[in-house]
């Protein structure tokens, strides 16, 4: 469902609630008129259709929607890329925008214009009873490059490429040489359902991570505040292609950049 | 120990080197017309890894004896074929990452490295080369092919493989246009660079109707229409 939501460019739980409350008034009104005409038409029987598809979007509007948009969209989630979007502000947002494309341009022997970017960094999720303390990752900003949107999605420290670089504080790359092989490995090995998988695109072969790391005060004992992403459509770029590009001080660039907005002192205790 | 992951080749494999596939027969007469006008200088001595080898081309092609012949393929349905060229050894092993160490190989060969050419690959040829070691290749261009396949990215990385049994199976390939090449043979430590092009040779019967109808779109003659680069160059003695 939020597949079909975010194609239809439905991007916050505002309008994914509003997009449900739409269709279920929708329904109830269609319903009721249909329910009138046929006792109009003494079609008793026949009007018992419309009714119940007159309850059913009722009982939905009233008590299931939420907790769908919840669980689609968690407001928490949310309300913190909210949070985020606004310390950050607009200015920040292009800054990290413009390190991002430089970096992409000092990568060398690839095809640079099939090279997609981003930044995630690290928040608490909402504890379950099994984990008091849950993390994940959270898309920062749209993508820079061919694909240009995903802001806000969260992804937890035990999948994918990025959580492998949350977990180990290491840069991270992975390659797969066609996307059977993504499928197989983002199941077995990436900790991805079947289902979560197919939904990812079915293009991009080769990726690199990169952590952003923040000293603490008072000794700078270095913690991970989120992780710089790079993926591209062209096969084994990485991580050759970023060999000469210095990753690590670019990495240190966007976290001054992130520190000077408070975003990493932000979200974390 | 390195995990293959199964291909689409293991699937073809098979049928690969049947006269009805006329596009890979294409490419093997193009290949040996190619040879015989661009010779590469193949070292008289030394280990020479045959790369993406199938059922071995090495002696075909390039008139290596197979006591030499380390052939690798990451199918093992392609390593098993039988009959196939005789070799040192076979090596079931992905080609971007081939367990074995460093500097022990003369040449590294392979035909048609489109299912696997990348940086990855180039940098372990490299690795695995002596100092002024050669690397030869040949691989489909990207004029020819990328007019064949559809415009989609997903489509354009794949070549489809129409089976006998009127199946279809896509492998992968990657079509790299020349000055690319170039490039990435370049920032992978290579010299001496040389990627030549080729078109089927004149009066070859049979032509194919993936190379009849790129043809066409281009308006050229099929037998002007380069369908293959040879690719060859040598591991400097000393990094630049």
């Amino acid at each position: 469902m939020v597949r079909v939501a975010r194609r239809l460019g439905i991007r916050t739980r505002r309008q994914f609630r509003l997009a449900l409350r739409g269709i279920a008034v929708t329904t109830i009104t269609l319903g009721g008129f249909a329910v009138a005409v046929l006792l109009e038409m003494n079609l008793f029987w026949l009007s018992g259709i419309p009714l119940v598809l007159l309850l059913g979007a009722t009982v939905f509007e009233f008590v299931l929607s939420d907790r769908v948009a919840e669980r689609s969209y968690p407001f928490e989630t949310e309300k913190t890329l909210d949070l985020l979007e606004r310390q950050l502000g607009q200015r920040t947002v292009e800054s990290i925008t413009e390190k991002l494309e430089l970096i992409i341009q000092s990568f060398q022997a690839c095809d640079q214009s099939r090279i997609s970017s981003t930044v995630h960094v690290l928040v608490n999720l909402d504890p379950t009873p099994e984990v008091g303390t849950r993390l994940g990752l959270l898309q920062l900003t749209n993508y820079v490059g061919p694909r240009s949107s995903g802001k806000g999605r969260i992804t937890t420290l035990d999948q994918g490429v990025i959580g492998r670089c949350a977990r180990t504080g290491k840069p991270e790359y992975v390659n797969f040489a066609d996307h059977a092989e993504y499928q197989q490995r983002m199941v077995a090995e990436f900790g991805f359902s079947d289902e979560e998988a197919r939904g990812h695109t079915k293009i991009a072969r080769s990726y690199i991570t990169e952590p952003l790391i923040l000293p603490r005060p008072p000794d700078n004992a270095e913690e991970l505040v989120g992780v710089l992403y790079f993926f591209s459509t062209e096969l084994q770029v990485f991580p050759l292609a970023a060999r000469q590009s210095d990753l690590s001080s670019k990495a240190v660039d966007v976290v001054q950049l992130l520190k000077a907005t408070s975003i990493v002192s932000l979200n974390r205790p | 120990m390195t995990i293959v992951h199964p291909t689409a080749y293991d699937l073809i494999a098979a049928e690969y080197y049947e006269a009805t596939h006329k596009t890979s027969r294409n490419f093997d007469v193009t290949t040996l017309d190619a040879l015989r006008q661009h010779k590469p200088h193949l070292p008289t001595e030394g280990l020479v890894l045959e790369v993406g080898c199938g059922s071995g081309r090495c002696a075909t092609f390039l008139k290596v004896d197979s006591n030499r012949i380390i052939q690798l393929d990451s199918s093992g349905n392609m390593l098993a074929l039988n009959p196939r060229e005789p070799s040192y050894l076979r090596v079931h092993a992905d080609a971007t990452c081939i367990p074995m160490f460093d500097g022990q190989f003369s040449a590294v060969v392979g035909f048609l490295v489109d299912p696997f050419i990348g940086l990855n690959f180039l940098a372990e040829a490299y690795r695995l080369l002596v100092p002024n070691g050669l690397f030869f290749a040949t691989t489909p261009t990207a004029e020819w092919g990328h007019a064949l396949r559809e415009q989609s990215e997903l489509e354009a990385s794949y070549a489809t493989f129409r089976t006998q049994n009127g199946g279809t199976v896509q492998v992968p390939s990657t079509l790299i246009p020349e000055n690319q090449l170039v490039q990435m043979l370049q920032y992978s430590g290579f010299r001496g660079i040389s990627v030549t092009s080729h078109p089927l040779p004149a009066g070859t019967e049979s032509v194919s109707m993936d190379i009849q109808r790129v043809a066409e779109v281009k308006n050229v003659d099929v037998y002007e229409l380069p369908i293959i680069h040879l690719i060859s160059c040598y591991r400097p003695n000393e990094p630049d």
